[in-house]
């Protein structure tokens, strides 16, 4: 389900193939970038740290804990 | 018109008359008010005033409403250029000779007389054979039939222009596009030209209407299952008339009626400094006068296409002799056949020959009789670097002149044999038509002239070479519109804003929302390469910062950070 208008607490990446987490305001716990593709997961990180890194905010669609989908606001 | 049993009724021959052209300098400020003329900056115009009393003649501003109300323009700033130019109403015998004392006129800054202007379908010498089509006088039947299959001009390239493929698509029949034809005369009443009519937009007509009706049919005849079909039938048609106005502002008038995006379509060219060896010898496009270039321009502006016939005087625009000013021109004024120098910003058509058998003929009508080699330079089209693009010069099926279908009733009249880059110009009218309507079917950013022009050149079926008619004559390529319309679609967007960005946890699915544009998906191909553009797009997105993004009506391909 789409979490719209959130702000980007945390990202955080590991140097494994495609490991990208985040915390998003007000919704407990990390939440994964949906693994599959590597330059998919890549562009979720993209978009999430620029997020956080100018104070965007973002609607995410979350299946379970996985990140699917951004869109950046 | 006849009955059938006499001869056929021929047209009366359609020519316009001489204007004497004044351009003021800038700094008089010249205005004309219900006691003659005045400055709006206090200079003396005593013996200007005074040449025009005595010679019984009235000055007349070139761009304003002339006194049509349903296009009551706004009159040119005191500071646009425009302003600056008036036509001299006169006797025309006495035209050069005011035009002499004119330029004595401290406030004069120009005086120049323009030889008469006519449509390309004169009948002189070794101009015969364009347009001399008598009509057959037997009687029409009840039902005109379906003659589609005889305007190869509208199939697959290269012999057409692909009207079927711009036809698939959302827009592809010119819905929402409006285009004037500036000329003379048209039968309004033609039954092929009844639907999307704007109708007159300016000035009235002239009773020689089967040169307007061809070019109105070419463009805009009705889908239905009778007659001819035009290129872009959704299109909305009108037609702006040179009968006893200056051509300058009939092409205003046309300017006031449209909007950008709309196109206007100039049938006429004009004897020009090498004409007089007899016939349309010499006729060139009229930009080369310098207040017919100052319409042109202030259309163009306007983000009006302009479409100008090349002209039938078998010319070459590149010779020396066109940088040579008329006696009277501005001395600002520069050859506009001549890239180099200031552009006006026209599509120039010039017009080339028919594949060979297009109604079952392989050569022209005399005494002309050239061997019809297809898309090769028709021997009376005008060429040169200025030229843009080309259309049937021969064997345009349309509506009007009766020799395919004629009898008693005009309106009931068809032609096989419409010429000259009178035919031609329609051709590249409606496929930008076309392509307008596609542009704005998808909301793309409209086609303007300028890039009009480029994209003729840059797409569309080659010139090709014939005996005495080489490749190095340019009249360009023939418009395709399978290849037009994507490349039209494909343009950079300057100075843009990153609204938002969206992506897909999955590979290579990443969007950019552009300003004014709308979603874009990054094009895919290349993980790393969608990753790289995101990246940009999510950073200017971010800080603000504008981009420059080449784009089409699907995907965006790249990206400037500024």
């Amino acid at each position: 389900m789409w979490n719209n208008n959130k702000d980007v607490q945390f990202v955080y990446s590991t140097h494994g193939p495609q490991q990208v987490w985040a915390i998003f305001d007000g919704m407990p716990g990390w939440k994964r970038a949906k693994v599959g593709s590597a330059d998919g997961v890549q562009n979720v990180a993209e978009i999430l740290t620029t997020a956080k890194a100018y104070g965007r905010k973002v609607n995410v669609y979350l299946t379970g804990d996985d990140i699917e989908r951004v869109v950046m606001l | 018109m006849t009955n059938g049993t006499s001869g056929p009724d021929l047209e009366a021959e359609v020519k316009g008359k001489p204007e004497l052209i004044v351009v003021a300098k800038p700094e008089a400020a010249v205005q004309v008010t219900p006691d003659g003329v005045a400055s709006a900056t206090g200079a003396s115009l005593s013996d200007l005033q005074e040449i025009l009393s005595d010679e019984g003649a009235r000055l007349e501003p070139l761009f304003a409403a002339g006194g049509d109300e349903a296009n009551a323009a706004v009159a040119p700033a005191p500071d646009d250029e425009a302003a600056q130019f008036f036509y001299v109403d006169a006797p025309e015998e006495r035209l050069e000779t005011i035009a002499a004392r004119l330029n004595e006129v401290d406030a004069v800054e120009a005086a120049y007389v323009k030889p008469a202007a006519e449509p390309a379908q004169q009948v002189l010498e070794r101009s015969a054979g364009l347009n001399l089509m008598e009509p057959d006088m037997a009687a029409a039947p009840a039902a005109s039939p379906d003659f589609r299959s005889r305007q190869q001009y509208l199939d697959a390239a290269p012999a057409g222009i692909d009207t079927p493929y711009a036809w698939t698509l959302p827009g592809g029949r010119g819905q929402g596009v409006k285009v004037v034809d500036c000329e003379w005369g048209w039968q309004v009443t033609h039954e092929d030209l009844q639907a999307n009519s704007l109708g007159i937009v300016a000035g009235t007509i002239h009773s020689s209407t089967n040169h307007g009706t061809a070019v109105w049919g070419e463009i805009g005849g009705d889908v239905n299952t009778l007659g001819i079909v035009g290129i872009s039938p959704d299109a909305q048609l009108g037609a702006s008339s040179f009968v006893n106005r200056p051509t300058a502002a009939t092409i205003d008038s046309a300017t006031n009626a449209l909007s950008a995006g709309d196109i206007i379509l100039l049938e006429i060219h004009r004897p020009g400094p090498n004409s007089g060896a007899g016939g349309q010898q010499g006729y060139v496009g009229i930009e080369w006068w310098p207040d017919d270039f100052a319409a042109i321009r202030r259309a163009v502006n306007k983000g009006i296409i302009v479409v100008e016939a090349a002209g039938n005087g078998w010319q070459n625009l590149d010779d020396p002799s066109y940088d040579i000013a008329q006696q009277g021109f501005p001395a600002s004024w520069r050859n506009p056949f001549r890239l180099s120098n200031p552009q006006c910003g026209a599509v120039m058509v010039g017009a080339g020959n028919p594949p060979q058998g297009t109604h079952g003929r392989n050569t022209s009508p005399g005494p002309w009789s050239e061997p019809y080699v297809d898309r090769a330079r028709c021997g009376f089209s005008n060429w040169g670097a200025r030229v843009d693009a080309q259309g049937w010069g021969w064997e345009v099926t349309t509506a009007g002149y009766g020799d395919l279908q004629g009898g008693a009733d005009k309106n009931k009249w068809y032609t096989d044999r419409f010429s000259g880059t009178s035919s031609a110009s329609p051709i590249v009218t409606g496929a930008l038509a076309s392509v307008q309507g596609v542009v704005k079917a998808k909301s793309m950013p409209l086609l303007t002239s300028w890039r009009a022009r480029q994209l003729l050149r840059s797409t569309g079926s080659p010139q090709q070479a014939a005996q005495g008619r080489p490749v190095s004559q340019r009249i360009g390529n023939r418009p395709n519109l399978r290849q037009l319309i994507p490349a039209a679609m494909k343009m950079w967007i300057s100075n843009a804003t990153v609204r938002f960005t969206y992506t897909v946890a999955s590979s290579q699915a990443a969007w950019a929302y552009i300003e004014t544009i709308g979603w874009r998906r990054i094009r895919t191909g290349s993980p790393d390469g969608v990753s790289n553009v995101f990246g940009i797009c999510c950073r200017a997105q971010a800080s603000g910062k504008k981009v420059n993004v080449y784009i089409d009506d699907g995907y965006l391909y790249s990206v400037v950070q500024l």
